[in-house]
């Protein structure tokens, strides 16, 4: 089931200025599958060609077999939410989030409810590892900014929590979630793959919303 | 907010991001795992598994429910099978599912990446397989090939 797309503004990295865009509330199974077929053998190929090029195994993006079709059973579920942010005909980045069954685990907040981000990938062609001159920027923000928004509808005052991808280097995950998003890193909450698990508080997801700050 | 400010926003989150890669959720395969394997075998091999249970279930024309009835599968498993990218099916499943499908038990663990398997054939089926392979609701001529070539390779004992 998919709600009226809203139109936001996303910024062209060709054109070097925001544009227009569209935010799904709510994919559809056709928009899934779309963007599977378009993202999955760009992805792969990136990812090999890297390998290829010398990149160790441990560095490889990790993400080489997610298949977005395979949550498709979970649409329309109250539970889960499903966003993609398109542009120009083709899905640029999707975020699957739990809004309930997760609890905060920082100190200050521990155990009052908030956004989990299940999944959230960029299309290959705005990773920079993958594309020299990525597409569109700021795709990775612009969903976390979905998710806090919606902690914030739901009453949740911006808390949202993730397990990021490896890497702390600049340009990977944790990276990322640490420094744009101003999540914070708990290694007690690392999940059985090892991942490492990020949080943010109210204070800072104002402090992300409201930009301007870094 | 205001489209002057959204604007700023966003062109502010995207000189932060910098292009960055930003996946967050699961790898779906243990790092060890991947280290330990030569290229995207383990990786392919996982989702082969996958892959080959729903395709299989689809050509038996059987719900998830009668599947895992006919198989003797606990059904939560083979819903975890099918939808979640995390999971790894117990070792009792998996002789079951060979059972029930008539293929090789220690190929179906390789592919269920329960064991190791050093064949190579069969690792460079598992990806072609995985590769030729695609999640849908009916079973393609080409599926339907791609899965009976695959069947005759797992079926090798």
């Amino acid at each position: 089931m998919s709600d009226t797309p809203i139109t936001i503004r996303f910024y062209d990295s060709l054109k070097g200025e925001p544009v227009d865009a569209l935010l799904h509330v709510g994919l559809t199974e056709d928009q899934i599958r779309a963007a599977q077929a378009d993202w999955e053998p760009i992805r792969k190929q990136g990812i090999e060609t890297l390998h290829r090029q010398g990149v160790g195994l441990e560095a490889l993006p990790k993400h080489w077999g997610w298949d977005w079709t395979r949550k498709i059973s979970r649409l329309g579920s109250k539970v889960f939410g499903f966003y993609g942010i398109e542009c120009a005909g083709q899905m640029q980045g999707m975020i699957e989030v739990a809004k309930e069954g997760y609890l905060a685990k920082l100190p200050a907040q521990r155990g009052k409810p908030l956004i989990y981000v299940r999944y959230i990938e960029t299309a290959p062609w705005n990773i920079k590892l993958l594309e020299p001159k990525p597409r569109y920027g700021g795709v990775g923000a612009r969903l976390i900014r979905v998710a806090t928004e919606l902690s914030l509808d739901e009453g949740y005052k911006g808390r949202v929590g993730l397990h990021s991808l490896p890497g702390r280097n600049k340009g990977e995950p944790e990276w990322f979630y640490e420094n744009t998003c101003k999540m914070q890193p708990i290694e007690e909450e690392r999940d059985g793959e090892g991942l490492l698990y990020f949080e943010i508080t109210p204070e800072k997801a104002t402090e992300f919303l409201k930009g301007g700050t870094s | 907010m205001r489209r002057n400010e959204e604007d700023a926003w966003i062109i502010q989150m995207a000189a932060e991001e910098d292009g960055a890669f930003i996946a967050a959720g699961h790898m779906g395969i243990p790092p060890i795992e991947t280290a330990s394997l030569v290229g995207t075998d383990a990786l392919a091999a996982r989702v082969s598994f996958v892959r080959f249970v729903e395709l299989a279930r689809l050509k038996l024309r059987l719900s998830k429910e009668q599947f895992a009835a006919r198989a003797r599968i606990p059904l939560e498993e083979l819903v975890c099978i099918e939808e979640d990218d995390v999971f790894t099916p117990t070792l009792r499943t998996v002789h079951y599912l060979a059972q029930f499908l008539k293929v090789s038990h220690p190929k179906l663990l390789s592919l269920a990446g329960l064991a190791s398997m050093k064949d190579v054939g069969f690792n460079s089926a598992a990806v072609k397989f995985a590769a030729k392979s695609e999640p849908i609701r009916q079973l393609t001529k080409e599926e339907q090939e791609a899965f009976d070539e695959f069947v005759k390779v797992l079926s090798d004992r």
